[in-house]
């Protein structure tokens, strides 16, 4: 994966206009849980992965640093989604609708509804470390917060998260 | 990682492996891509635009007088740096910016005279002046020039003056003004009498808005004393004001009266304690003009025996005194005058200045009070009758625009301003006649009617009015 990326920010960054739609399918993916993470919508997540990429686009001549490229994407898709959020004021995000009742499916609908009791910015910073394996320096770069401060919200999360699957409050 | 969070892996893995990007999603990462190359493009192409038509409307303004009278855009660049040097230099000179400019510049008193009479501001008459003086083309051209609306850049343009000569010009002036300024701290030393005439130099011990007293002599401020603090004109509450924050030392020319008091003529104000002789008041009845021994600086007070556009002499001095572009002439009743109007026969006080073995003329106060008698063509070209001029107080303004005038000839000269009449101010400024009042002190020129009335072509208020300097008339 990484080498993979690694040519293709390099072709991306020489010019060659294809590169860039190879760069859109290697993050795509992870971008989008990311930011669904946080906005909790696919509207909004979709909306927010588009203009991401249009930013990238707009700088893909500089892009050079392989490495820093998925960490400088989500940079860039937390700041239009916080934007985005600041914007729409939302109380509390829509709950999608579930189809399916089952066991398995019952547990996701708690898992849900416990992140989404959870404040947006702990959330981000939980679908960040656990959901994508983010780093907490990498997670302090793309949010622009503290070590201590990332740390905290974290254990808030988890603890909060845990309280509402053990005792369903 | 713990076993904690290995769970809390477990559990948001679970409930994000549905998300996944819609198979759409990319279409439209890259409709939006598609998009905003063509809006960047045309942003571009507009922006291009707008930058060739800002060079080409540049490039053209440089080379075409697109701004009209007053040139080309680096003529009117030209123009406002050099009216804003004139404003500073105007400001930083303060009173007569003009005069003070001539005299730095070396121009002849008559340039000086042609640019205050003319309808020119202060800031602009500076300009004239330097313009003038760097292209050695005569102000009255640079006049023209200017009456013709054309801006000051054109003007320079026209006259191979750069922007640079102004600049340097206003230095020399700057530099010139400064040093002049060090020169009048300097004190006269000499105290003389000539008949009913006194002069007394000393320390000054007192003064209200009417009297002054100057080494225990009182002299009496009337309305037609002058006092003068740097070459500036001061008055007794200034004086005042000086005195409380310390001592203060002046030259006190004055005129003995019926009643024994003195009338003080001109009180010139100085800082600095006299060097010598001050305190000496000679009221012999035989004049004698003595001369400074101990300074420079020397007064001499006569009547003229001699006078040239260079040299006079006065009756009790012993040299000739030279006079130049840079010597100040006062006349009781005309104010600040030039070299032309020192007469055979006046009696004149002469602030001058020795260097080496030249005296030099600083200042000519003529004591004789001004009174022109003359025909002038240009102002009487329908009834070639003479047009004579008076000076006087007004003692009473009436509706139908006529005016009673005290002068010293008659306690009550009747004057008619009529449509024609050019009512203005010591500045030139056009006046208004609502704004007369009574009291101002005024000179008038004009015609003589069949019941002794006077017909007001000019009428010129002496004391000064509010001026507001040196605006400029939009032009540059």
């Amino acid at each position: 994966m990484d080498d993979e990326l690694r040519t293709v920010v390099t072709r991306v960054h020489s010019g060659e206009e294809a590169a860039f739609d190879d760069l859109y399918h290697l993050t795509v993916r992870q971008l989008y849980r990311t930011l669904y993470t946080y906005l909790m919508t696919r509207e909004d997540v979709e909306d927010v992965v588009q203009e991401a990429y249009l930013k990238l686009y707009q700088v893909r001549r500089k892009l050079d640093d392989t490495r820093s490229v998925p960490v400088y994407l989500r940079m860039i898709a937390i700041n239009c989604a916080r934007r985005k959020f600041r914007r729409s004021h939302p109380i509390t995000a829509p709950v999608e609708e579930e189809d399916d009742v089952s066991g398995t499916e019952t547990m996701k609908g708690v898992v849900r509804e416990a992140l989404q009791k959870l404040s947006p910015a702990d959330r981000l910073v939980m679908g960040l470390f656990y959901g994508d394996q983010t780093s907490i320096q990498d997670i302090c770069r793309m949010t622009g917060e503290k070590e201590g401060t990332v740390k905290s919200r974290l254990s808030r999360a988890r603890e909060r998260l845990r309280e509402v699957i053990d005792h369903g409050t | 990682m713990e076993h904690n969070d290995r769970e809390y892996t477990d559990m948001l893995n679970n409930e994000l492996k549905d998300i996944e990007p819609g198979a759409g999603l990319h279409s439209k990462v890259r409709d939006g891509i598609a998009r905003n190359v063509v809006h960047m493009r045309r942003r571009n192409t507009a922006l291009g635009a707008v930058v060739i038509a800002v060079i080409l409307t540049m490039g053209l303004s440089a080379v075409t007088p697109v701004f009209g009278r007053n040139g080309t855009l680096p003529q009117v660049i030209t123009a406002m740096a050099a009216e804003q040097q004139a404003k500073k230099i105007s400001k930083t000179l303060g009173t007569a910016p003009v005069e003070q400019t001539g005299t730095a510049l070396q121009t002849s008193v008559t340039t000086v005279q042609t640019v205050s009479d003319s309808a020119l501001s202060e800031t602009d008459g500076v300009l004239a002046l330097v313009i003038a003086n760097k292209s050695g083309t005569p102000v009255a051209d640079v006049l023209k020039l200017r009456a013709t609306g054309l801006g000051w850049g054109r003007i320079m343009a026209q006259l191979n003056v750069s922007g640079r000569d102004i600049g340097k010009a206003m230095s020399q002036v700057k530099a010139a003004t400064a040093t002049k300024g060090k020169g009048e701290n300097s004190k006269p030393a000499v105290s003389n009498t000539d008949g009913n005439k006194i002069v007394v130099n000393g320390e000054i011990t007192g003064v209200s808005t009417t009297l002054i007293t100057v080494a225990a002599k009182t002299f009496v401020i009337g309305s037609t004393t002058q006092l003068k603090y740097q070459g500036k004109a001061i008055t007794p509450a200034d004086i005042a004001t000086k005195l409380a924050a310390g001592k203060l030392y002046a030259t006190v020319q004055g005129t003995k009266q019926v009643d024994t008091s003195i009338l003080a003529n001109v009180i010139i104000v100085q800082d600095t304690a006299e060097q010598a002789k001050q305190e000496q008041v000679n009221e012999q009845t035989n004049p004698s003009n003595e001369q400074a021994a101990v300074s420079n600086d020397q007064q001499a007070r006569g009547k003229v025996t001699v006078v040239t556009a260079t040299v006079l002499h006065v009756d009790g001095f012993a040299n000739d005194i030279i006079l130049n572009a840079d010597t100040k002439v006062e006349q009781v009743g005309a104010g600040s005058t030039n070299i032309a109007a020192i007469k055979v026969g006046q009696t004149v006080q002469v602030h001058v200045v020795l260097s080496g073995v030249t005296y030099t003329a600083q200042q000519v106060h003529i004591e004789d009070a001004y009174v022109k008698t003359d025909t002038t063509a240009n102002e009487d070209q329908t009834t070639n009758s003479a047009v004579t001029t008076w000076q006087g107080t007004i003692a009473a303004i009436f509706p139908d625009k006529s005016i009673t005038l005290t002068t010293e000839a008659n306690p009550l000269l009747v004057i008619r301003i009529t449509a024609t009449s050019v009512l203005q101010d010591a500045s030139h400024k056009a006046l208004l006649f609502a704004t007369l009042t009574v009291g101002q002190k005024v000179t008038i020129m004009g015609r003589t009617l069949t019941d002794n009335s006077v017909e007001v072509v000019k009428l010129t208020t002496t004391t000064s009015t509010s001026v507001n300097p040196g605006k400029g008339k939009g032009k540059h």
